[in-house]
């Protein structure tokens, strides 16, 4: 995994609290705010998308209570600086295993095919109509035949 | 390989993608003394992004498909502020097909005659069967999986049995079926089984940012090794300032610059470039020592017609299972339906599609960026998220014709790291192009729809990573930069193996006609060294 950023305690929570308007949960999937690893996963997320001084600027752009109207004011007003923060808000919380599991996603497995996968899928007969319909395209006789 | 003999030697290649790959290969095999130089660096699959948690975020960064963005080392600077594209690309060992999604396609027969199939454009001065038997053996010595037999192309068929298609496969096939569309199970440059040095596929499904466990048919895997064995010398951290040219108009060698900013000098008999239709008209631009205009561009061609090939792309979601994190992506089907002209639509070539899985949440939720605020956070983000395992995308490669308006030029005011101008892109979609871009729009719309989508969301279009047309090939000098060999006009010890030498870019992804067309520039070098005039 890559390695943390040096995000502060401070600037984690400012995200957090923006994930929590953005990501507020629905069906299966937690709010990102209580999730318990979230403030981790914020710290490898920001480092994954290279900290630089873009994004502490960022950091610094959210209200300091974000709520619908004020992130939706930011978005318009400083959409270089919204699209910065809620990458990483986003991309934590789709990191999360337990965001994954919700979701009926695998995370990271080797699913080498089963020979006989394609030869089950393709002897069904799928294919016959693509045969019956022909060429879709000019073909090489068709082309050899306009260029003499 | 760190240092260079110094005497002149057979044959230098620059750029080490699937072009330089192969020529280097073909002709070390054939006994040539070959060195390449190669200004990135080998990449190791362990460390590419794929099996990390946070690989979604990583590929917006540091692993990057846009060289802008990464601005490693052996990146270029693009100016894109007067064009409609920004391209993607990767240098270093095994070039784009690092990244490359393994789409492997032939040109159809008609994308070599436009100007006499459709009237516009130009004919390529090369077709579909003088390419056949060199895209035969590229197939056969990399291990493509495909199924033989699309009633779409002339007669060929593939050493590797086709991947499964899965369930999203199946179930556009069904609805394609309906419709009475073409479509057929993709054709990849990804090993179904084990094949030489690559494992089978575990199907990741990360093709497209590369294959963290090397079971993919990238040429620093599929070639390179291949290359080196025969005796090919590759230089990595080698930036290629200029070609070097004697009073006879021969290529002598280059100039180069290593990693440490020194500049260097290497001989040969003869030189190859392949940096790909933005690298290799710039390198032809920098050697400027006595041609001000750049090298071999007699014809005022270097550099102009480029072509992009833009994607567009319509992702559908789905009620259905449809285990969408399966690989290989790579493409699970494709279709020519609309690959060729039917004027009734309103523009002229077309575009091949091809069905993939998303590359994760994140890459699915790219599809809500162009909403409003209201319709894209909150539960809409769950929503959609919830239906990763269950969507599919259509893509399109939108089939740009070349304009002479479309150019690569040099960049004096952004240099790399090395000092040497960046790259300036002039580039504009035209009409054909933004009709086509919106008629395949709206059939992917209808095929997603007919296999059952609930719900379909067009993506803004966005970079193939095809690079082409900008030294083109011909008959005539006044009108192209390389001869139907790859050669160039003006300089006759001096050849073309990448994407630039492409006359039209044809509605299919390319790199299957590049490593084609640089096994046969490559196979003629040889056979025809005897004749050919050398420095003195
Ligand atoms: C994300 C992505 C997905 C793609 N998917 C597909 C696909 O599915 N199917 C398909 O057919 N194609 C695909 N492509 C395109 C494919 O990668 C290219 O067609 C292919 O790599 C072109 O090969 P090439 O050798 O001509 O150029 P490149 O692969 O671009 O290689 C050129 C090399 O030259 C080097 N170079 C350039 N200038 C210099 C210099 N001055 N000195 C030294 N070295 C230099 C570069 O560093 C680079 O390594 C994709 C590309 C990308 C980026």
């Amino acid at each position: 995994m890559t390695r943390p950023s040096t995000l502060t305690r401070e600037q984690v929570a400012r995200i957090r609290a923006a994930a929590a308007v953005l990501l507020p949960g629905h069906a299966e999937s937690p709010a990102a705010d209580v999730l318990p690893d979230y403030d981790e996963l914020v710290q490898v997320a920001a480092a994954a998308v290279g900290e630089g001084r873009a994004l502490p600027a960022a950091i610094e752009a959210l209200p300091d209570e974000p709520t619908w109207e004020s992130l939706s004011t930011l978005a318009d007003a400083d959409p270089a600086s919204f699209e910065q923060v809620s990458l990483v808000a986003v991309g934590a919380y789709f990191m999360s295993p337990a965001v994954l599991a919700s979701l009926g996603l695998p995370t990271g497995e080797r699913r080498p095919a089963d020979r006989e996968q394609v030869v089950d899928e393709l002897s069904t007969g799928i294919l016959d109509a693509v045969y019956e319909r022909g060429c879709p395209v000019r073909t090489l006789d068709d082309v050899n035949g306009a260029t003499r | 390989m760190n240092e260079l003999s110094t005497s002149r030697l057979d044959v230098l290649v620059v750029g080490a993608g699937p072009g330089g790959a192969v020529a280097s290969h073909t002709l070390a095999s054939r006994g040539f003394s070959v060195v390449c130089l190669e200004q990135g660096d080998w990449v190791n699959p362990g460390d590419m992004p794929g099996t990390k948690p946070e690989f979604e975020l990583l590929t917006r960064g540091q692993w990057s498909v846009w060289p802008n963005e990464r601005q490693g080392r052996a990146d270029y600077p693009l100016n894109v502020d007067d064009a409609d594209a920004d391209p993607i690309m990767f240098n270093g060992v095994g070039g784009g097909s690092v990244f490359y999604g393994a789409h492997w396609m032939r040109l159809l027969p008609s994308d070599f005659r436009v100007r006499s199939v459709d009237g516009i454009c130009d004919d390529w001065p090369i077709g579909y069967e003088d390419l056949a038997p060199y895209y035969d053996q590229v197939d056969r010595f990399i291990g493509v999986s495909g199924l033989g037999g699309d009633p779409a192309y002339p007669e060929h068929d593939y050493p590797l049995p086709p991947h499964p298609i899965g369930p999203g496969g199946i179930q556009m096939a069904q609805g394609m079926n309906k419709l009475g569309w073409h479509w057929w199970p993709g054709a990849n440059a990804i090993p179904s089984t084990a094949f030489k040095n690559m494992g089978q596929c575990v199907r990741w499904g990360l093709c497209e940012r590369g294959c963290p466990v090397g079971a993919k048919a990238s040429f620093d895997l599929a070639y390179w090794p291949h290359a080196t064995a025969a005796g090919a010398k590759l230089v990595t951290g080698a930036r290629v300032a200029r070609i070097t040219v004697d009073r006879q108009g021969l290529a002598n060698g280059a100039v180069w610059i290593d990693v440490e900013g020194r500049e260097r000098r290497i001989e040969a008999n003869a030189v190859v470039l392949a940096g790909n239709g933005i690298g290799t008209p710039r390198i032809l631009l920098m050697s400027d020592d006595q041609h001000p205009d750049g090298l071999a561009n007699s014809s005022g061609l270097v550099g102009k017609n480029l072509m992009l090939h833009p994607v567009n792309s319509v992702l559908g979601t789905y009620e259905e299972e449809l285990a969408a994190w399966y690989g290989p992506a790579g493409q699970l089907i494709y279709s020519l339906e609309f690959a060729d002209t039917d004027a009734s639509r309103g523009f002229l070539r077309g575009a091949k599609w091809a069905l993939m899985p998303p590359l994760g949440v994140l890459h699915v939720l790219d599809h809500l960026q162009e909403h409003s605020f209201d319709a894209r956070w909150g539960r809409h983000v769950h929503e959609l998220a919830s239906y990763t395992g269950r969507s599919m995308i259509w893509s399109g490669v939108i089939d740009d014709l070349p304009a002479e308006s479309n150019t690569v030029s040099l960049d004096r005011a952004a240099t790399d790291s090395s000092g040497l101008p960046g790259a300036k892109l002039d580039y504009r979609r035209d009409e054909n192009a933004d009709r086509m871009v919106d008629f395949m729009n709206a059939r992917m719309v209808e095929a997603h729809e007919a296999a059952g989508a609930t719900r379909t969301l067009t993506a803004p279009l966005t970079e193939s990573g095809h690079l082409l047309g900008t030294a083109r090939m011909g008959d005539d000098p006044a009108t192209s930069v390389v001869d139907a060999w790859g050669r160039a006009h003006d300089v006759p010890n001096l050849f073309i193996v990448d994407g630039s030498v492409m006359v039209t870019g044809g509605s299919v992804n390319p790199t299957a006609t590049i490593a084609a067309m640089s096994l046969r520039t490559a196979t003629h070098v040889a056979e025809t060294a005897r004749d050919q005039r050398v420095p003195a």
